[in-house]
């Protein structure tokens, strides 16, 4: 059991200074990968920090295992943290490294000897025991920076942006041995990263934060399909989300999405109801992501369904960029309406200057309020305090 | 084949592959004269350079081997006609030299040792702890550093003899045991000093005691041994507080005891050059085994670099 819930946690450096971390509150189940994800200076890393016990809680509560963790010394919270910049003593060897801190705990030098060697071999960093930092790889000193965490038989991880110095392949691959340890040994980790990618793959849930307030905490495809506002919206996704203003028109039986250069979209049966009732003439922000626009013939592309006019589910843009990514191609456009981007086929026609005209499905359309941001269609978080 | 050859001439302006050899190997060797050339003209201007900066000391060194009957001449006498030791014997048996050396030797040494322990770890407090008035403090102990040793000597003598201890080791090593410089010296060294280690050893359960020895200690040896050649020489160097507290000859220092040949008979230049000699030998050599604790990093590997 290593349940760690946080209470309407704030943290304020200097009296009368900004929050750099205001009203978290968040439960974290035993076994999950948290992954804390957001701008720098979102308040991700100060948060963990906090649940380290690095930096002091200026309001709040932090609970684990069901007592009140506040004032508890760090070495007493029973976590491991790994650090963004390895954190290793480059004047002992590896070996002295991973054993530092059982050392400290007065373990047996046996038991030392043989955690140390299944954390080296769980990460393949035997053959290097007897060699200093300074001469390993990125790579390798961040498996080091691992095994020292993973040689304390913690219940909790803390991972800073650990994977943020290596490069993009390296990269990949750790994320991969990273899921792999976490599947072995059952932890809690909780993980601080700007990189959505790994919140993406890692995450059993994914808490994106902006400002220091939590904006959505949910599980990956739940934040992907169901962003509680514009801010997840945009920020998860990539490339992100397109952004169109508008205004909610009822002419007569349908409702409809009137784009700021005139176009007429008309809304789905299943988004027309709430929105024909409360947002009747009233602006809205659809957002539409790139791999939701199609160019036409797109299966299911014409005719109707219900009664919405799949046909009306156009716009027309001009090129302006055209990125080829090997699998599929890019599309940057500019319209009256709004840039924006399309994720399409590889065969796609179009060069750069040309005018193109693109589908929209609008089934998988989101609406946000454009007063307060918020996704129209989205309901309260079930996994927040 | 023939046309190929031909084209391979055209593309290299018409010369042959022999030709095209002997061409680089002019070049390469026109260019190694020149790069031996700015070389030996750099060494030249630095040996020029350093004799002009070294003069004073070598010109001591060549009066302390002078008779004296030499130095009180006309001419113009850089170099002994007669080297001697003769100087060196008499600066030794006249006053208790050995005696001042091991004095000086001692309290530099204890003032050394003083300060690297109690500087290293007010900056440690400075640079790694959060409490209350950090900031305030830390400008008071900088604040010190703008009162002139000379406005405090007084009050200083009269504490000193209030307590009775004037005239022995203590009174030249007490009142140096600290200093704001080494205090500021030692911070601005920890304050780069990745603040992640520290963090990651706490995690660790790592004390903040065992964490300085274990690993800020061995971390920042370069520190420590600048700190130390900085202080020992200074140490070395004093003259006024001794002079003002100790009376009696056992408990000279040297630079004290070098002013004493000056007033035992009658004035003797090389005399006192041959003292002056044998007492930077220490710092000298002091600074010579410390250099290379002052160059050294220690740093590869602690972070990404």
């Amino acid at each position: 059991m290593s349940e760690i819930v946080l209470k309407n946690v704030c943290k304020q450096y200097e009296k009368g200074q900004q929050y750099a971390v205001q009203d978290v509150s968040l439960r974290i189940g035993e076994g999950e990968f948290v992954i804390f994800v957001g701008p720098s200076g979102c308040g991700k890393s100060t948060t963990l920090r906090m649940i380290a016990g690095l930096e002091e809680i200026s309001r709040g509560e932090l609970w684990m295992d069901g007592a009140l963790c506040n004032y508890v010394e760090p070495k007493e919270r029973g976590l491991a943290m790994v650090f963004q910049n390895y954190a290793l003593y480059p004047h002992m060897n590896v070996y002295d490294n991973l054993a530092f801190s059982l050392q400290i705990r007065k373990m047996d030098k046996k038991e030392i000897d043989r955690r140390v060697h299944e954390a080296a071999g769980m990460l393949g960093i035997e053959h290097l025991l007897r060699q200093r930092p300074g001469s390993l790889s990125g790579g390798q000193k961040q498996r080091v920076a691992i095994g020292s965490a993973l040689v304390r038989n913690v219940k909790v991880f803390l991972l800073d942006e650990p994977l943020s110095n290596l490069d993009a392949k390296l990269r990949a691959q750790m994320r991969v041995e990273l899921a792999e340890i976490h599947r072995k040994l059952g932890a809690t980790m909780i993980y601080v990263t700007h990189d959505q990618t790994e919140a993406m793959t890692l995450g059993t849930k994914i808490v994106v934060m902006d400002q220091g307030r939590i904006r959505q905490a949910d599980r990956p495809a739940e934040i992907y399909n169901h962003p509680a506002d514009r801010f997840v919206a945009g920020f998860i996704g990539s490339p992100s989300m397109n952004f169109f203003k508008g205004t909610i028109r009822v002419p007569g039986r349908a409702a409809f999405l009137e784009l700021e250069d005139g176009t007429m979209l008309e809304v789905p049966e299943n988004r027309a109801g709430l929105l024909e009732e409360k947002y009747a003439g009233q602006r809205v922000v659809l957002g539409i992501r790139p791999e939701d626009l199609h160019e036409a013939g797109w299966p299911g592309g014409s005719g109707k369904t219900g009664h919405a006019d799949r046909s009306s589910w156009k716009l027309e843009g001009e090129i302006v960029a055209r990125e080829m990514l090997g699998s599929e191609c890019m599309l940057y456009l500019e319209s009256d309406a709004g840039d924006f981007a399309a994720r399409l086929p590889v065969a796609v026609r179009g060069a750069v200057g040309e005018k193109k005209q693109l589908y929209l499905d609008m089934t998988r359309a989101h609406y946000f309020d454009a007063q307060t941001e918020k996704n129209i269609f989205y309901r309260e978080g079930r996994d927040l305090v | 084949m023939s046309t190929q050859t031909n084209a391979m001439a055209l593309r290299r302006g018409g010369y042959s592959e022999a030709e095209l050899g002997r061409l680089h190997e002019e070049m390469n060797r026109c260019a190694l004269r020149k790069k031996h050339v700015q070389t030996g003209l750099l060494v030249a201007a630095n040996t020029l350079v350093a004799l002009v900066i070294l003069f004073p000391l070598l010109y001591s060194v060549s009066v302390a081997l002078m008779p004296s009957n030499e130095l009180f001449t006309m001419e113009m006498n850089l170099i002994p006609k007669h080297p001697t030791f003769e100087n060196f014997i008499r600066a030794w048996t006249q006053v208790p030299l050995l005696r001042f050396i091991i004095n000086s030797f001692l309290v530099a040494g204890s003032i050394t040792l003083g300060q690297i322990l109690t500087c290293s770890l007010a900056a440690f407090a400075f640079a790694f702890l959060e409490f209350r008035g950090k900031n305030v403090l830390f400008l008071l102990v900088m604040a010190t550093m703008m009162v002139p040793g000379e406005a405090t000597i007084l009050s200083n003598y009269l504490t000193v003899s209030g307590m009775g201890i004037l005239d022995t080791y203590s009174v030249l090593i007490l009142p140096s045991l600290t200093s704001a410089m080494g205090i500021f010296l030692f911070r601005q060294f920890y304050l780069s000093f990745p603040m992640s280690l520290f963090e990651s050893a706490k995690l660790d359960g790592c004390t903040n005691l065992r964490f300085i020895v274990t690993i800020l200690i061995p971390l920042t040896k370069s520190a420590i041994g600048a700190m130390a050649v900085y202080t020992f020489i200074n140490a070395w160097n004093m003259y006024m507080w001794p002079l003002l507290v100790t009376g009696s000859e056992n408990m000279r220092t040297v630079q004290i005891g070098i002013s004493m040949l000056n007033s035992v008979d009658a004035q003797s230049v090389t005399l006192m050059m041959a003292g002056v000699v044998t007492i930077i030998l220490p710092s000298m050599v002091i600074f010579i085994a410390g250099q290379k604790s002052l160059i050294k990093g220690m740093f590869s590997g602690a972070v990404k670099g």
